[in-house]
């Protein structure tokens, strides 16, 4: 009888345990982090449509977990709250240890590092940016800030760092003349100017770099990143998917059509190869 | 809508506060909503930087803490962030998943409303650290706001800033009432003005205060004015009001008999035409009621009297006043209500309307007058019995003036004697009978006069002294009856009243007098046409249409009243020849000789008539029918027309031919009786004149044949039904045909060859000889023309010439082209012509026969010996050949008078070297006689009858000839 009893115990502990196994895995969402790269509201504008269709495509359950800037993206990683992100911060030699994984990358031409001051600047050299106020998105900003003040401090010219919080916010102090100079990528100094009208004086470029990289956490099985992946790719052949894109394009003024293809790591080599010869406070 | 104006405050002071305070509280709210956001924004964002350098000063203790790690500094750390700081919470995350995490404590304030709390808190985002030394992550520093509090404060702020604006706003309020309630106060100076106003102070004005706003001064000042205006305005309407009703006042007693009267009827005013019209004084009138001012009031025909009504009276009265006099006025009568609605008093106004009331009068009785005119006019233009229309004249007299007695006379233009008379309320022998001669000059030379003149002023009179007495006539209007200044009689009204005819009485008797005047002359004018119409003025004898007309009438009373009727038709022999021979107007004077004589025959059961030209005819009615008394009539007819008439001196010697036709036996109707006496005298005509024929039917039948007869022959032209026929004439030197007489034949398909004696004198009454004639030369021409080329020999033809042909003009032109379209050699040819036709008209004969001679052709003069025989046309005529007529050659043999007048013509003939032919010769003997006295030609069935063309030219081709060789006489 007791016998009996502990059967039909453990058979009911059993089966609320699956139950609930089924249940938890039934309901598994996944963060998608993406860096901010324009304000918040035109970053969700930008991504929600995206993770939606993503999401639906795939059968993966994807939650938009967007910060205000670039360090609560890379916080998010850390914190192993998102297991997706767009992103260029998980390049470093200690965030590889991490495991992520780059599986896509947004069709774009690599993109510069550029240190600018507004076209009307009296600003013509790097060298004349001593001791101003260089302006930066944020510490984590890679090619804004790492691979442009990287070059200032390999230059030995001496500037006041400010951080901004994101990019718009760095535009804000260069245009307002808070600071004098910016560090920013080449892709959001065409984009600023498409959008907003201001033209700029580039100082400095830097060698070539892809853009953020589609990535995954260790966490994801192959099954689901290949299902998130396939339907990132695909959004251009789909008649919902290119619309998505189509607006996209059209809300952040993108210079070409966005749409995602495959990357792997060697299309982030330069990277690396940055933080190999990169000043130790820089990587 | 409603609704919304019951919550509208109803004093101005009222309405300006609570206007003010919606425009306050409105941009009140929204300033401070505006405000209240960008304060919270503004507020967010600050939180939000600080956090952002919060955290990097605590991550900078955290990352030196990590590297040894050192959890508890990194713990302090953390609790340090959050004191007094806008967290709710700082955390630790390492790599490995642990987490220090520190609460910040409960905040003792209360909580804003959880919408604020919201919208807090969707502004703010945690702040993250990555803990990153070297290149190497050693976690995340987190801060988590606490929106809670962050949102009470705020919401404290908004509540404390809300308090003193709402102090503000109601100070406000408080203040801006108490300011439009004191400038609004001056308005009441407008209340006391009013009550000035109607206290009978019209000339107040409202008080103007000097602390009082511009506008509310203005406002006085406009009401000052405004009133000021008004009061002029209506100054000057009043005065202009006042003015008006005097004039009208005024105007009115001017045209208007006025007065006032009580309920009671009893007089209270009265203006000056009243008083006037009235006849009586103005304090006599006032001591009457309304009824009692005239002696009778009557409206239209019945008496009328006033009666109190409430409404107003309208109408109009006849009033007899003092005077005797009548006079109209048009009344109307108005009752003036008090405040208790009873009648206070009457205004009577009336107007004289006497004038126009007879003037209507008068115009109603002219119209009447004028209908009764043209009455009695539509009468005198159709009524045929004038004694009729007498009365009527009399009768429309009386009415027109609405008088009983009228009376007219009228006298015939020759006799003078009264012929029409008509009386109206008086007698026949009321009217004068005999008159006296006073008067001659209006009427002509005649003694005989109808009316008399009685007095100086040559007024005529209709009526007796005692006629006038005796009815008590005093007023009397006669008028002449005239036309064309001819008087015809007189026409004449009479009263028993003393009246005074006026223009138009006159006028219309008068015109009455002219339209009878007009009607009797029509009357004498249609007896006169009449009379001509029915009687021959040459004659005076009743002419056909009258005969018609009374033998109509006689055989129409023969159905009341059964007798006979007898038609004498009496054509006069000869008259033509007197006409023609003697003139017309000897004809003429013949013919009234004859009227005068035949007019002997007559009695009262006849009459006689001239039907036209030369016939007569008298109609005999008897009661019962005599043929014995008809023969002996008409044999006295012919007796009295065979006597000599004497014309100019002349004996002149007529017959008469007389037919006769009875009612009913020989016809039953006037135009078949009168036809049918006309065919006995055409009978009687024909049976040698100078007597009297009774009519049968067989003579009907004849002439029935007779008519049928000329039918035909009018169509035997077209339808080429004459023929020609040639009598050989034979030369007595040798025996051989000399020549031809063509003679006309008709062979009609049915009745075969009609006999000339027939049908030639049908040709020469119908004309169709001249046609038929022309038909013959051309016949003759072509029969010439035929033989020529046959190589037949040719003699001559000769054509009887009628005397209707020798009338024709151009005769010879016509006989000229048609022998030069034959080709013809014109002594081929030859016209006979008799006596008669040669006499007829001689001159214009001469001429045409001389034209005809002179293309060569001959001429005849056929049975010459029973006409005129007359020597002088031998001369005057170019005659080549004498034919002497048959009747002579008949008896030749035994009449020796008839040898001796043939030898004679024969010697004659030679003498005056005309060739002879003898006619009619049929025996051996005849021809023998001929040949002895030495006669040229002969013609006659001895040697042939009239043959066919044909036959004709085979006798000639034949050379056939008349053995003229007889045994020598014996000669000693």
């Amino acid at each position: 009888m007791t016998l009996r009893l502990t059967c039909k115990a453990f058979i009911i502990a059993l089966s609320f345990g699956l139950s609930n196994v089924a249940s938890a895995e039934d309901v598994k969402v996944y963060n998608f982090s993406p860096v901010n790269q324009y304000n918040l509201n035109l970053s969700a504008s930008f991504w929600n449509p995206i993770i939606r269709y993503v999401s639906d495509k795939s059968g993966v359950n994807l939650t938009l977990k967007l910060g205000r800037t670039s360090s609560d993206t890379t916080s998010y990683v850390l914190a192993q709250e998102v297991d997706f992100a767009f992103t260029n911060h998980l390049f470093s030699p200690e965030r590889d240890k991490m495991g992520w994984k780059v599986f896509g990358r947004r069709d774009a031409p690599p993109l510069e590092g550029q240190i600018v001051v507004p076209a009307d600047s009296p600003i013509h050299s790097l060298a004349e940016l001593e001791g101003q106020e260089v302006v930066y998105p944020g510490p984590e900003a890679f090619i804004a800030y790492k691979v442009t003040s990287a070059e200032l401090v390999k230059k030995g010219i001496n500037t006041s760092t400010v951080f901004a919080g994101n990019m718009d916010g760095a535009f804000s102090q260069l245009i307002s003349g808070k600071a004098q100079a910016m560090g920013v990528n080449s892709q959001l100094v065409s984009g600023y100017t498409e959008r907003e009208g201001k033209s700029f004086r580039v100082l400095w470029n830097s060698s070539l770099f892809n853009d953020l990289a589609l990535m995954a956490s260790p966490r994801v099985s192959q099954k689901e990143l290949t299902a998130v992946a396939d339907a990132f790719f695909n959004m251009q052949y789909d008649s919902e998917g290119s619309k998505i894109l189509h607006d996209a394009t059209e809300l952040v003024h993108a210079p070409e059509p966005i749409k995602f293809i495959p990357a792997t790591e060697a299309d982030y080599a330069s990277y690396r190869d940055f933080y190999n010869s990169a000043p130790a406070n820089h990587k | 809508m409603n609704f919304f104006k019951s919550l509208m405050p109803r004093s101005l002071t009222s309405r300006i506060l609570a206007m003010l305070s919606i425009l306050i509280v409105v941009f009140l709210t929204t300033g401070l909503g505006l405000f209240y956001k960008n304060q919270m924004l503004q507020h967010i964002e600050e939180i939000q930087d600080s956090a952002n350098m919060l955290i990097e000063v605590a991550a900078q203790a955290v990352e030196e803490s990590v590297i040894i790690g050192d959890y508890d500094t990194i713990k302090r750390t953390l609790e340090k962030t959050l004191s007094r700081s806008p967290f709710k919470s700082a955390m630790f995350i390492d790599l490995s998943g642990g987490v220090i995490r520190l609460q910040a404590p409960k905040a003792p304030a209360g909580r804003a409303p959880a919408w604020i709390e919201s919208e807090v808190a969707a502004r703010l985002f945690d702040v993250n650290r990555p803990i990153t030394i070297g290149g190497k992550d050693y976690g995340v520093m987190r801060l988590s706001f606490n929106a809670e509090k962050i949102a009470a404060e705020l919401c404290t702020l908004v509540v404390q800033a809300t308090v003193l604006a709402v102090l503000f706003l109601l100070t406000s309020l408080l203040l801006m009432g108490f300011m439009i309630k004191r400038s609004l106060a001056h308005l009441d100076k407008l209340h006391s003005y009013e009550a000035e106003i109607a206290s009978g102070a019209v000339a107040a004005e409202a008080m103007l205060v000097a602390d009082a706003p511009v506008e509310i001064q203005e406002a006085i000042k406009a009401v000052n004015r405004t009133a000021a205006s008004m009061r002029n305005h209506f100054g000057q309407r009043i005065e202009s009001l006042m003015n008006t009703l005097v004039q009208h006042k005024n105007a009115l007693d001017e045209v208007s008999i006025v007065c006032e009267f009580s309920p009671s009827g009893r007089i209270t005013y009265v203006n000056e035409r009243f008083v006037s019209s009235a006849q009586r004084s103005r304090a006599e009138l006032l001591a009457l009621t309304i009824d009692e001012v005239w002696n009778g009031m009557y409206c239209a025909t019945q008496p009328w009297q006033w009666t109190p009504e409430r409404e107003v009276w309208n109408g109009e009265v006849r009033l007899s006043g003092r005077a005797g006099t009548d006079k109209w006025h048009q009344r109307t009568i108005i009752p003036i209500l008090d405040d208790r609605g009873g009648v206070e008093k009457y205004i009577c106004i009336d107007i004289d309307i006497t004038d126009r009331i007879e003037f209507e009068v008068a115009i109603l009785d002219n119209s009447r007058r004028q209908n009764l005119i043209a009455l009695f006019g539509q009468q005198a233009l159709t009524e045929e019995n004038v004694r009729a229309l007498g009365q009527l004249a009399a009768l429309t007299a009386a009415q027109g003036l609405k008088m009983s007695k009228a009376a007219l006379s009228v006298v015939d233009q020759v006799s003078h004697g009264v012929i029409l008379s008509a009386e109206i309320g008086l007698t026949h022998d009321d009217i004068r009978r005999s008159y006296a001669s006073q008067v001659s000059s209006r009427m002509g030379a005649s003694t005989e006069l109808a009316i008399i003149s009685d007095g100086a002023d040559d007024t005529y009179k209709l009526l007796t002294d005692d006629t006038v007495e005796t009815h008590g006539i005093r007023s009397t209007l006669e008028v002449d009856i005239s036309c064309r200044d001819v008087f015809k009689g007189v026409l004449g009204v009479y009263a028993t009243t003393d009246y005074v005819f006026t223009r138009e009485d006159v006028s219309y008797i008068q015109t009455l007098a002219n339209l009878l005047a007009a009607a009797l002359e029509r009357d004498d004018a249609k007896k006169k046409l009449t009379h001509l119409a029915e009687n021959d003025s040459l004659t005076t004898l009743p002419n056909r249409w009258f005969l018609n007309n009374y033998l109509h009438a006689a055989i129409s009373r023969t159905a009341s009243a059964p007798s006979a009727i007898s038609v004498i038709f009496i054509d006069l022999d000869r008259f033509k020849t007197v006409n023609d021979t003697m003139g017309h107007s000897v004809g003429d004077e013949l013919l009234i000789q004859a009227s005068r004589r035949l007019e002997e025959y007559i009695d009262e059961n006849s009459m006689v008539a001239r039907l036209g030209g030369d016939e007569f005819s008298i109609v005999v009615t008897h009661p019962v029918y005599s043929a014995s008394f008809i023969k002996s009539l008409a044999a006295h007819v012919v007796d009295a027309m065979e006597k000599p008439f004497n014309l100019r001196g002349q004996d002149i010697f007529v017959s008469a031919s007389v037919g006769i036709a009875n009612y009913p036996f020989d016809g039953d109707d006037a135009g078949v009786i009168l036809k049918n006496a006309d065919t006995a005298m055409y009978h009687a005509k024909k049976s040698g004149r100078n007597n009297f024929k009774f009519y049968n039917a067989e003579m009907n039948e004849s002439a029935v044949k007779r008519l049928q007869t000329e039918t035909l022959l009018r169509g035997a032209l077209e339808r080429d039904e004459f023929i020609l026929h040639f009598q050989p004439k034979v030369s007595l030197a040798d025996g051989s045909i000399s020549g031809l007489e063509a003679l006309l034949r008709w062979n009609h398909p049915s009745l075969g060859l009609v006999s000339p004696a027939d049908f030639i004198p049908m040709l020469e009454e119908t004309g169709l000889i001249i046609p038929v004639g022309e038909w013959v030369i051309r016949k003759v021409c072509e029969t010439l023309k035929s033989w020529e080329d046959s190589h037949i020999r040719l003699v001559p033809i000769a054509i009887n010439l009628s005397a209707r042909q020798l009338q024709v003009k151009g005769l010879a032109n016509i006989v000229k082209h048609i022998l030069e379209e034959y080709g013809i050699n014109p002594t081929l040819l030859e016209f006979e012509l008799t006596e008669s036709v040669l006499m007829i008209e001689p001159e214009s004969a001469v001429e045409i026969l001389r034209d005809i001679k002179s293309y060569g052709i001959g001429l005849s003069v056929d049975d010459f010996g029973t006409g005129y025989s007359s020597l002088a046309y031998l001369k005057r005529f170019p005659i080549d050949i004498l034919k002497i007529d048959r009747m002579f050659i008949k008896d030749i043999m035994s009449n020796h008078e008839d040898e001796a007048i043939t030898r004679a013509v024969i010697v004659l003939a030679h003498e005056l070297d005309l060739k002879v032919i003898a006619e009619g010769v049929e025996t051996f003997e005849q021809l023998e006689l001929l040949v002895k006295h030495g006669c040229d030609q002969i013609q006659g069935y001895l040697f042939s009858r009239p043959v066919p063309r044909d036959e004709c030219a085979a006798m000639i081709k034949s050379s056939r000839t008349l053995d003229i060789k007889f045994a020598e006489p014996d000669v000693a």
